[in-house]
């Protein structure tokens, strides 16, 4: 009996072993498969590392964007426990109105650099407010009202919003993918960095998603406001009785969130320069995948999910193929939850903070 | 006239009466305690007070002032705070950070002054810092949620259960800060179902039976009666 368990435990050893290298490090090394892979590759065939690179920065610049949707996702469900399917179409409302901001302000790709510089500003600020103002209403007129119903109630009304905004893009600008004017020359090299070309489109992507994402983590960590968001998402009761008004600081999440949303549709329709009535449900879908990823209610994680769906995205498209880029994206959604149930940096109980 | 004055409060969740007529006062300076087995009434009581769950009909008065409508950031403001059952300490903030959160609402710069005084009366806290509320002990985060409650500088405070799962060495401590605190001139208004300490450390208590109030007289005297003996002294 005694020597019996003995051997058990020792035969049980490298297994624990096994196991608590992959507890600590298995993430990691399941995110590294693709790039190691594929470096080991680019090393043997063309002897530098150039064209990892450049999908690296691009697969970052993409998944920018979708980290700027992701925290609207993210930061919703940590307050509210509500997953806003309307949110990816809130994006788009951002895209279109940059789009057509752009024209109203009389930009053209001839306009000089200074003039670009202050109207792609102003645009921004323009497309952020209306995000903002946007997913504000939605939750004033959809979800306010259904607190306290049964959870699936704000469900439906979510998904309801995401049809009635998909119809208003129909209505704006029609059924098919609409070319824009590309302002920024987005596909032009702006300098070449060890054989990684950096576009305008990237330089653009991280000039609006870094200072945002830096600005929004301070505003949550250092106001009054961010912190009531804060309390407000731990535990709602408890903020009532610290004095926090909660319908304000819901209000407030859904502005800033959506204001994300609309910074993220300029770069979008800068990048792409395109923009059609659906692209909010693909975008929806993969901010929403990037947020669980990262751990739903987790900013961090919501940001670091957007870049690793962007990495793997553009890996994919580019190595092994477009039409397998949404199975390999979730495959690994899959696999990540499967180590990790609450997300890459979520919590093991409750999201947000 | 008395600082609080509830008035025949009924209050429900959606179509069920948690209480049906509860009255009662709280004189300045007093500490209070509302005792009663579970489901009586006593947290619905905290709740309507605060303004989390106003009740349907009847009157809540503090200081002179009807608050029976008034939302909670608005009862904090006039000076009533509560540390609620379970202590709902902000899990994944830190001790300081949840102290910060009691204050929300001041604008004074007396808070580090009041964080000092809460760390006066619970040292352990001051230990605990950096840490964050939600690894810590079940005591450990009602002193929190206590201190928590305090940094709104009360004039009265609202205590639901502050003894509920926790060792009984710590119970007595707990005790003695809250009779600390009524000393220092807090009014407090305390709810518990360990009816020992509770009616040692206030002056007046009621009894609550079904979201009614059964009795109500002297701690002193309520100690002595046999039917509270029998029903919450375990005598
Ligand atoms: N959120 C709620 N929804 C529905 N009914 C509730 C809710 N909270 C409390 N009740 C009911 O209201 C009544 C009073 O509950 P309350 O929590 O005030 O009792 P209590 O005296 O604090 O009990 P305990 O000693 O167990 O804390 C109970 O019958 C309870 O079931
Ligand atoms: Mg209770």
């Amino acid at each position: 009996m005694a020597s019996a368990s003995l051997t058990g435990a020792r035969a049980a050893a490298p297994a624990r072993v096994v196991r608590a290298f992959l507890d600590k490090y298995g993430l990691i090394c399941l995110l590294l498969v693709m790039p190691v892979a594929f470096g080991i590759h680019d090393l043997r065939t063309e002897g530098d590392l150039s064209r990892l690179g450049n999908n690296l920065l691009d697969g970052l610049s993409n998944g920018s964007i979708w980290a700027l949707v992701a925290i609207g996702y993210t930061l919703v469900y940590g307050i509210v426990e509500l997953i806003n399917f309307a949110h990816g179409d809130v994006f788009m409302i951002g895209s279109f109105t940059a789009a057509g901001f752009f024209g109203t302000i009389g930009l053209t790709a001839a306009t000089g650099v200074p003039g670009l510089i202050a109207g792609l500003l102003l645009t921004l600020l323009v497309a952020m407010l209306a995000s903002g103002s946007l997913n504000l209403m939605i939750e004033r007129v959809a979800y306010r009202p259904l607190r306290g119903a049964p959870r699936l109630a704000p469900l439906v009304a979510a998904v309801g919003f995401s049809f009635i905004l998909q119809n208003v893009g129909l209505l704006w600008r029609g059924g098919s993918q609409q070319g824009i004017v590309d302002l920024i020359n987005s596909q032009k090299e702006l300098v070449m960095i060890a054989g990684v070309s950096v576009t305008h489109g990237d330089t653009l992507a991280i000039a609006v998603t870094i200072p945002l994402v830096l600005a929004m983590t301070l505003f949550i960590s250092r106001t009054r406001l961010g912190k009531a968001m804060r309390a407000t998402a731990q535990d709602p009761d408890a903020a009532r009785l610290m004095g926090i008004n909660v319908d304000t600081t819901i209000s407030a999440t859904f502005l800033i969130g959506g204001m994300l949303a609309g910074a993220a549709g300029l770069t979008y329709a800068l990048y792409q320069t395109t923009v059609w009535y659906f692209q909010g449900f693909t975008a929806g879908l993969i901010a929403f995948t990037a947020a669980v990823m990262g751990g739903i209610g987790n900013i961090r994680g919501a940001v670091l999910g957007g870049l690793i769906i962007g990495v793997i995205q553009q890996i994919s498209d580019n190595r092994i193929g477009s039409q397998w880029t949404p199975a390999i994206v979730f495959a690994f959604l899959v696999l990540i939850m499967v180590f990790k149930p609450s997300g890459l940096l979520g919590e093991e109980t409750r999201e947000a903070g | 006239m008395a600082m609080l004055e509830v008035d025949d409060i009924h209050t429900y969740y959606g179509n069920i009466a948690a209480l049906k007529g509860i009255s009662l006062t709280v004189e300045e300076g007093e500490c209070v305690t509302l005792i009663g087995s579970n489901g009586a009434g006593k947290s619905t009581t905290l709740r309507s007070i605060s303004g989390l769950t106003p009740p349907r009909t009847g009157d809540i008065v503090f200081e002179g002032e009807n608050i029976t409508r008034t939302p909670p950031a608005a009862i904090v403001r006039l000076g009533i705070s509560q540390s609620p059952e379970g202590r709902r300490c902000f899990p994944r903030m830190t001790v300081r950070e949840n102290l910060d959160m009691g204050a929300y609402l001041r604008r004074d710069d007396g808070i580090a002054g009041d964080v000092e005084r809460v760390f006066g009366l619970f040292p352990r806290l001051q230990e605990r810092e950096r840490q964050k509320a939600g690894t810590m002990s079940g005591g450990e985060q009602q002193m929190l949620a206590i201190g928590r409650a305090l940094m709104a500088r009360p004039k009265l405070l609202l205590l639901d259960e502050p003894s509920m799962g926790i060792a009984p060495i710590l119970v007595e401590r707990i005790y003695e800060t809250i009779a600390e605190i009524n000393r220092q001139g807090t009014t407090i208004l305390l709810v518990e179902q360990n009816a020992n300490y509770a009616l040692a450390v206030s002056q007046r208590a009621y009894v609550l039976e079904t979201g009614t109030v059964a009795l109500s007289d002297s701690s002193a005297a309520l100690r002595t009666n046999p039917d509270v003996q029998k029903a919450y002294l375990g005598g």
